[in-house]
C-alpha cells in the first residue's frame, strides 16, 4: 500500500533567501510523526508545502500515492486538514459554529450542516472537553481554549492526513499531554497520518513514533524518535546537552542539561 | 442562539419593516392626502426606501463578510460612488433612470470600484483594514471627482446630480422599481447561497482553503452580489452613507456572526430603518426636503462611534 503522505526531494526557496532542500520522508496510515528543528529551520514551511498551500519549487508530495497537485481543492479538503500556528477570528462564533465548520468539505456547496454534522462536532467537543464552551463565543475563550477549538474542528474534518503547526502553544502541561495523547489516539484508532510541528520536543520524544530533526532547511535525522533524539544530534540541531532516559514503563523523556559551548 | 430565538427575532425584524412601510404611507407633506397620492406618489416612494435600505444593510453585511473587517460598506469602499459613477455615465449617454443599460453600468461601476479598493489594499496576500479603508477613500475620491467633471461638461442637469450623490429617494418610478427589485435579488440570492463559504472564509483564506473553499471564486461573487446590492440602492436612492456600515452592526449584536440569518436580519432591518428615515427626511423641515444620505450620516455617525466604544471586543483581528 503506498504510504498516506510521501514528500521526495522536497525544495522551495524564498525570494533567492532561505531555502528548504532535499526533504524526502515517508508517513504510513496511522502515523504519529513529528517534525522539530530550531526557530527558521524550514517547519512552518515544510508544512504548507505538505498542506498543498504553497506548491513545492523541487520534487514532489504524493498523497495515498498521489501527486498533490494533481488533486482538487475540494477532494484535499476532504483527504487533509490543517492547523496553522496561529488562528484569528474577527467575529464572535461560537465554539460549535467553529467546530461544525470542519464537516464542510463533505458538504456541497449550496447546502448547510445538517443535524449529523452538528451531533458530530458535538461529539468531538465532548471528547475535547470542551463541552461547556460550545456555545460560548471563541473571543471570550481563554486561548489554550481557544486552540483546542480549532484542533475540534480539525479532527471533525476527519481527515486522512491531519498536519498540526504547533497544537499546543497556549495550552497549559496537563493540556499538553492530553492533546499529545488524543492525536496519538487519533491516529491509532482512525488510521489517520497525523503530522505534528512543535518546538516542545520533549513531547515529540514521549509520543510521536517517527520523527524528522530539520536544521537551516535540510533534514539533520529521521527515524524513530529515539535514535533521531540522540545527543550528537541534538547538540548538532539545537546547540544544547541532552539526553533521552526510559521511564519504568518505558515513557521516553528528554533531559536537557545545558547549552553546548563547545 | 438557537435556531428557535433567531427566527423569532428575524420574524420580529420582518414585523418592524412591514409596519414602519404602512406607516411611512401615510407620512408626509400633504396631511389628509387622497387615495392618488398615496398610491401614485408616497407608496412607491416608501417601496423605494424599503429597496434601498435593505439593499445597502445587505451589502453591507456582504462586505464586512467577505473582508472580515466589520469597518467595510458600501460607502466607505467606494462601492457606492462606483455605481453612482456607472449611473451618471448612462445618464449622460442619455439612457433613462431605471433603464437596463443605467442599472448594467450602475452595477459594472460599483463592480469595479470595489475591486480597485480590494486590489489596491492587498499586501502579502493580506488585506489589512488600515489599507482597505485608505484605499476606498482614495477610490471614492476619485469616482466622486470624475462624476463632477463629467457634470461639469455638461452643466444642466448638475443639480440633479448632486442631490443624487447626496442620496436622496425623490424619483421612483416603476422601472426604476422593478429594475432595482431584480438586482437586489440576483445580489441577496448569491449572497445567502455563499453563507456557509463566507462564515469559513471568516478564518482566514489559508485556513478557508483547507477547509475546500475556493476562496478567489468565492471573493469575485461575493463582490459581484455586493455590485448588484449597491446598484439597486443607488439606482433607488443615490449614494446613501452608514446605513450598510452600522446595520449589519446592529444585527451581527442581535443575531450573531452567522452570514445567512445575520444577512437577513440586516436586510429587513435596513429596509426599516431607511424608510423611517426618508420619512423623517420629508416631514421635519417641510415643505422643504432634506436628501435622506445626509440624515443618515448625521444620525450614523455618532451612532457608529457610540458601537465603537461598546463593543470593543468586535474589533479584535
Amino acid at each position: 500500500m503506498a504510504p498516506a503522505l510521501k514528500a521526495e526531494n522536497l525544495g522551495y526557496s524564498y525570494n533567492g533567501g532561505f531555502a528548504l532542500a532535499d526533504v524526502s520522508f515517508e508517513i504510513s496510515a496511522g502515523e504519529f510523526f513529528g517534525i522539530a528543528g530550531p526557530n527558521g529551520c524550514g517547519k512552518t514551511t515544510l508544512l504548507k508545502l505538505l498542506s498543498g498551500d504553497i506548491a513545492p519549487q523541487a520534487g514532489k508530495i504524493l498523497a495515498d500515492g498521489t501527486g498533490m497537485a494533481a488533486i482538487s481543492p475540494r477532494r484535499k479538503a476532504a483527504l487533509l486538514a490543517f492547523l496553522p500556528a496561529e488562528m484569528s477570528v474577527p467575529y464572535d462564533f461560537t465554539a460549535r459554529e467553529i467546530a461544525v465548520m470542519g464537516r464542510s468539505p463533505g458538504l456541497d456547496w449550496w447546502k448547510n450542516y445538517s443535524d449529523e454534522d452538528y451531533d458530530a462536532a458535538n461529539e468531538i467537543l465532548i471528547l475535547l472537553g470542551l463541552e461547556h464552551a460550545a456555545d460560548k463565543p471563541v473571543n471570550a475563550l481563554s486561548s489554550g481554549e481557544r486552540r483546542k477549538v480549532f484542533i475540534a474542528q480539525a479532527l471533525c474534518q476527519r481527515p486522512r492526513i491531519l498536519l498540526l503547526d504547533e497544537p499546543t502553544t497556549h495550552l497549559d502541561i496537563r493540556c499538553q499531554l492530553q492533546t499529545f495523547e488524543l492525536l496519538k489516539d487519533f491516529a491509532a484508532s482512525r488510521g489517520t497520518a497525523v503530522v505534528v510541528v512543535s518546538h516542545d520536543i520533549g513531547l515529540v520524544a514521549r509520543y510521536c513514533g517517527r520523527m524528522l530533526l530539520l536544521k537551516g532547511g535540510r533534514p539533520a535525522a529521521l527515524g524513530a524518535a529515539r535514535e533521531t533524539l540522540a545527543p550528537a544530534n541534538l547538540r548538532a540541531v539545537y546547540g544544547v546537552e541532552a539526553e533521552t532516559r526510559a521511564d519504568s514503563e518505558g515513557g521516553m523523556h528528554l533531559l536537557i542539561k545545558s547549552p553546548y559551548n563547545g | 442562539m438557537s435556531k428557535k430565538t433567531a427566527a423569532e427575532k428575524i420574524g420580529l425584524f420582518f414585523l418592524a419593516a412591514l409596519a414602519v412601510g404602512a406607516a411611512a404611507v401615510f407620512v408626509g407633506p400633504v396631511a389628509h392626502p387622497d387615495a392618488a397620492i398615496l398610491l401614485k406618489i408616497r407608496l412607491p416612494r416608501v417601496l423605494a426606501g424599503l429597496l434601498a435600505g435593505a439593499s445597502l444593510a445587505g451589502a453591507g453585511a456582504l462586505m464586512q463578510g467577505v473582508l472580515r473587517n466589520p469597518l467595510a460598506d458600501p460607502y466607505i469602499l467606494g462601492t457606492s460612488s462606483g455605481a453612482a459613477l456607472g449611473a451618471a455615465l448612462a445618464l449622460l449617454a442619455g439612457a433613462g433612470y431605471g433603464s437596463p443599460l443605467f442599472y448594467v453600468l450602475a452595477a459594472c461601476g460599483a463592480f469595479a470600484a470595489t475591486a480597485a479598493s480590494y486590489l489596491l489594499a492587498r499586501t502579502d496576500n493580506r488585506t489589512p483594514a488600515v489599507n482597505l479603508l485608505l484605499s476606498g477613500v482614495i477610490v471614492s475620491a476619485f469616482c466622486g471627482a470624475l462624476i463632477l467633471l463629467l457634470f461639469a461638461l455638461k452643466r444642466d442637469t448638475a443639480f440633479s446630480i448632486l442631490i443624487f450623490m447626496m442620496g436622496s429617494i425623490t424619483e421612483a418610478s416603476r422601472a426604476v422599481l422593478i429594475g432595482a427589485g431584480i438586482l437586489f435579488a440576483l445580489g441577496m440570492g448569491i449572497s445567502l447561497a455563499l453563507s456557509r463559504q463566507l462564515d469559513i472564509l471568516s478564518l482566514g483564506e489559508e485556513k478557508a482553503r483547507t477547509l475546500g473553499v475556493n476562496t478567489e471564486a468565492l471573493k469575485l461573487l461575493a463582490f459581484a452580489a455586493g455590485a448588484f446590492l449597491c446598484a439597486a440602492a443607488v439606482g433607488v436612492a443615490g449614494t446613501v452613507g452608514f446605513v450598510g456600515l452600522i446595520v449589519p452592526h446592529v444585527a451581527r449584536l442581535l443575531l450573531g456572526p452567522a452570514h445567512g440569518r445575520l444577512s437577513v436580519g440586516a436586510v429587513l432591518l435596513g429596509a426599516a430603518f431607511l424608510t423611517l428615515m426618508d420619512a423623517a427626511a420629508r416631514t421635519i423641515a417641510a415643505p422643504a426636503e432634506i436628501p435622506v444620505g445626509v440624515l443618515t450620516s448625521v444620525c450614523g455617525a455618532p451612532f457608529f462611534l457610540w458601537l465603537l466604544r461598546k463593543s470593543k471586543t468586535e474589533y479584535k483581528s
